[in-house]
């Protein structure tokens, strides 16, 4: 026991530890969450009058923020499934820190959920025992089972690979491994889930289509890639790692198949709409082109073309993909370009028009935005900790007896 | 003098015959009321029944309001309280009424009664978008004046087309009906088949023996996916504390209707179950000059709302979501 | 010639009760349930009645007119292609009654059976809840306004309202355009 809280005071030794580079890229995420808290605090105390959100837009940048980062946990399979079924040892080196990353994206799913609610102290009328959990009939309660489901896988399995490692131990497994697999069909899961969630409701026809879960799943496959290449790209220069090549080569392969899938889906999705040309394109003409000359989200999704459309000529043409700077630029495009084809492309035109066919648009009010900063500053900080430590042991530079 | 004379709906005193009826009638079916409720306890055998009570104002307790988050916040779900545990709730929600207001709120609970099915039919050709229906129901069912909380939505189409899309809820009305317009009030439609129940992560609202669509306000998490899924916008969010005035405040409430709603929960017409299942027509019916409204019981074959299904070409609206409603229009 | 004639105010009241029992009693009959249902007694609610107190002096030769007294002063008459036959309902013997096309005379407080000779299918809808409106209990006594309540009897055309002010709008609310 006493071994193990040593262990763990290993950890946070080694967490709030660290260069001049390290604090700094601490402290300035810390003073965001800060920034965020307040903004949060704000909000529980004035109630959602203090949003954007309206009875006609009754979810805005928290779900939208969320449904991406859904995509970005599920993501993490990218790198399970090539360690575990295709044996690929270089992308083992790597696949801690994708886990641990789905970790700090549920973590943030969690908290815009949450900041999402009402009354979020009523939390616990979720919770076994004392609450209602809607289930099997709300979709909500599904992806609450299936994010708390992967959390805990997430947090499991490296944590479980990461002791062994400390204690110089090889795993065991039987411990491991059949989490691993189920890991595996769940990050599908979690994010077929969450497009259920919009799928499930006939009230939203442009919300009420069966290719949005696999539109779901492609454009986390992309945008995920894209943010590991980053991430990846940022440990090799401070993180003091060195991941290999191949592993990046893996993940830009990766992402020039499922961004031109991406856009294949998203393009029958558009087709279907504006060539049948219902009363239900309504919501991708006001996506695209605007409504009676109001279009709050018309740049936001043009912008999300253009920067997706490049992205992917990158990561398909083999002279372009090669250049590492393009690359990486192409990645924030991509990651970018996603970002709000999920968010203000699928989340707000969902709500316009309404079903009674009322026109109110939205836009993110500032404690929107700065809530929004804080959870995506407060994952940051979460995951750099987590890495950190995470490299620290693999290095060898915590052990429990040293080597 | 006359009502064709007024501007300003039936309750003039050229209906004064018809005024005093509609008192006479309300008292006695207040008498009735308590018998029946009493009878049914007898019944029950101590069940809770219609539970009534009376906030007395105490002015001693100051920690009311700290208190008062932690009873609510362990407070167990309606299905789950106990007959007691519900009498204090209902007493809790009438004091804190009490104190915020200065009026004395009565908070209770009538039951569905054993047998009867709610449904609401709207006659169109009535119908001249007046909106009295809408501030009757404000008043009634004690909604947030700022930011207004309106459960009726009167929609204006141009004639020739029933396109919900095209529908203008802010039309102005110096004179209603407008040439070549139609109305098209929308509330909550109490379906059968309801996607907001499905929805509800934490079976904050339910289906009720007789038809309605309850929401009970100290269980919803604030989550909005009722919203999203109601294709009849019937849902609102209160986004702050609502806004009411102690003199306009309606004293006679129920805990799973028109008691004042507590901030970051949603809310939505109840057919006025506290009048209803005491009887009495919903406000909104009553408060219409037109007369374009019907309720009543869907399995009295002599009700009015039968003799409309019965005998007039009856429609729902967005048939095609299969969500079975409970609100039916025709053309009278 | 029906007995009111002799005694207006004592045979109108008897008339008057006799309507509102039959009412009652209609109600009752046709629908067997527990629901009782009150039309309000008309004659009260007339500000001039009974009639005959003047009319008895008036001379019978300006029956057939529309009145320009000030007791009956804005009078416009929309309905029936503007008869200005007022002998046709309001019988010049007994001003106190109504007269039906087949001769019979009731009350004020049937005044519905009047205005059914021509409008039967508003009438049968009107018995049935259907048209028209009721206040009170759905269950219990409920009260049921006459046609003459919200219809003027001589222009019948129910008159333009207006609305009470919409809600506001959202802050980010799209206006639509007027469509003509």
């Amino acid at each position: 026991m006493s071994g193990y809280l040593r262990y763990w005071g290993r950890m946070i030794g080694c967490a709030v530890r660290g260069s001049a580079l390290y604090y700094s890229w601490m402290a300035g995420l810390l003073l965001v969450v800060l920034v965020g808290g307040l903004a949060y605090a704000q909000q529980l105390k004035e109630g959602f009058i203090v949003t954007n959100l309206s009875d006609q837009v009754s979810w805005g940048a928290y779900i939208a923020n969320f449904t991406f980062l859904v995509g970005v946990a599920a993501a993490a399979v990218l790198l399970v499934v090539p360690t575990y079924l295709g044996k690929r040892e270089d992308i083992k080196e790597v696949v801690i820190l994708g886990e641990l990353m789905a970790f700090s994206a549920i973590v943030m799913c969690l908290m815009f959920v949450t900041a999402d609610l009402g009354h979020p102290e009523r939390f616990i009328h979720m919770m076994p025992g004392f609450g209602r959990l809607n289930f099997p009939s709300s979709i909500l309660a599904w992806d609450v089972i299936v994010l708390s489901g992967y959390l805990l896988l997430n947090l499991h399995i490296p944590g479980y690979l990461l002791y062994k490692e400390y204690k110089g131990e090889a795993p065991t497994k039987l411990y491991y491994r059949p989490f691993v697999y189920i890991s595996m069909a769940w990050a599908v899961s979690i994010h077929t889930v969450t497009a259920f969630l919009y799928t499930g409701l006939g009230s939203r026809p442009y919300w009420n289509s069966a290719i949005l879960a696999p539109r779901f799943l492609v454009s986390a496959f992309a945008s995920g890639p894209a943010i590991l290449i980053l991430v990846f790209y940022a440990f090799n220069r401070w993180g003091g790692m060195k991941i290999k090549d191949s592993v990046f080569e893996t993940l830009k392969r990766i992402i020039s198949i499922t961004l031109p899938i991406n856009m294949f889906l998203f393009g029958c999705e558009l087709f279907k709409e504006l060539y049948t040309d219902t009363t239900h394109a309504a919501s991708a003409e006001y996506l695209f082109f605007g409504i009676h000359g109001h279009g709050m989200v018309v740049p936001y999704m043009w912008a999300s073309v253009l920067f997706t459309t490049t992205a992917m000529l990158v990561f398909v043409v083999p002279k372009w993909r090669a250049k590492s700077g393009l690359v990486r630029w192409a990645s924030v495009l991509c990651i970018v370009g996603i970002w709000i084809e999920k968010g203000m492309g699928l989340v707000i035109p969902g709500f316009i028009p309404s079903p009674l066919g009322d026109l109110v648009e939205y836009t993110p009010s500032t404690v929107e935005i700065l809530v929004s900063l804080g959870i995506w500053a407060f994952g940051t900080f979460l995951f750099s900790a987590l890495a950190k430590v995470a490299v620290a042991i693999q290095k060898g530079e915590i052990r429990a007896q040293p080597a | 003098m006359a009502f064709w004379n007024r501007q300003n709906g039936p309750s003039s005193d050229n209906l004064r015959a018809a005024a005093r009826a509609k008192k006479l009638a309300e008292q006695k079916l207040d008498e009735v009321a308590p018998r029946r409720s009493f009878l049914k306890g007898l019944v029950g055998g101590g069940a809770a029944v219609a539970a009534t009570t009376t906030a007395l104002a105490s002015r001693d307790d100051s920690g009311k309001e700290a208190s008062g988050f932690w009873d609510e916040f362990f407070q167990k779900h309606y299905k789950e309280m106990s007959p007691e545990e519900k009498q204090r709730v209902f007493e809790r929600i009438a004091a804190q009424a009490n104190e915020r207001f200065g009026v004395q709120v009565q908070v209770h609970d009538p039951e569905p009664i054993p047998g009867v099915s709610f449904a609401f039919a709207l006659d169109l050709n009535k119908c001249n978008g007046n909106r009295m229906c809408v501030t009757a129901c404000m008043r009634e069912n004690n909604q947030s004046q700022d930011p207004p909380i309106q459960y009726i939505k009167v929609l204006e189409l141009d004639r020739g087309t029933f396109k919900l899309e095209e529908g203008n809820m802010y039309y102005e009305g110096e004179e209603v009906p407008r040439k070549d317009k139609v109305y098209l009030p929308v509330q909550c439609n109490q379906c059968d088949n309801p996607p907001c129940v499905k929805a509800c992560p934490v079976e904050a609202t339910w289906k009720e023996k007789d038809g309605i669509v309850v929401i009970d306000y100290d269980w919803c998490i604030g989550c909005r996916y009722c919203m999203a899924a109601c294709p009849y916008e019937a849902r609102h969010f209160n986004f702050t504390k609502p806004k009411l005035e102690g003199r306009d405040l309606n004293p006679q409430q129920g805990y799973l209707s028109n008691r004042v709603r507590p901030s970051g929960v949603v809310e939505k017409c109840h057919f006025c179950l506290h009048r209803t299942r005491r009887g009495h027509y919903p406000a909104c019916l009553e408060a219409c000059p037109t007369g374009a409204r019907k309720f009543g019981d869907l399995n009295d074959p002599d009700s009015e709302i039968s003799a409309v299904l019965r005998d007039k070409r009856v429609f729902v609206l967005k048939e095609e979501l299969n969500t079975v409603p409970r609100f039916f229009y025709y053309f009278g | 010639m029906t007995p009111s004639t002799s005694k207006p105010r004592g045979g109108a009241y008897f008339a008057g009760l006799l309507a509102f029992a039959g009412a009652v009693l209609w109600t009752q009959a046709g629908r067997g349930g527990p629901q009782e249902v009150e039309v309000p007694p008309r004659q009260k609610a007339l500000e001039n009645f009974p009639c005959q107190e003047c009319h008895v002096n008036i001379d019978e030769a300006n029956s057939g007119v529309a009145p320009r007294t000030k007791t009956h002063s804005g009078m416009r008459f929309l309905h029936m292609d503007k008869i200005e036959q007022c002998n046709l309902c309001h019988p010049s013997e007994d001003m106190d009654t109504l007269r039906l096309v087949d001769g019979r005379t009731v009350t004020f407080n049937e005044s519905y059976q009047l205005c059914g000779q021509c409008h039967g299918e508003k009438l049968g809808d009107w018995k049935k809840n259907l048209h028209g409106k009721q206040v009170g209990s759905w269950r219990a006594l409920a009260h049921r306004y006459s046609c003459v309540d919200c219809h003027e009897p001589h222009s019948p055309r129910l008159p333009k309202m207006k609305a009470v002010p919409p809600p506001p709008r959202p802050p980010l609310s799209i206006p639509k355009e007027e469509r003509h």
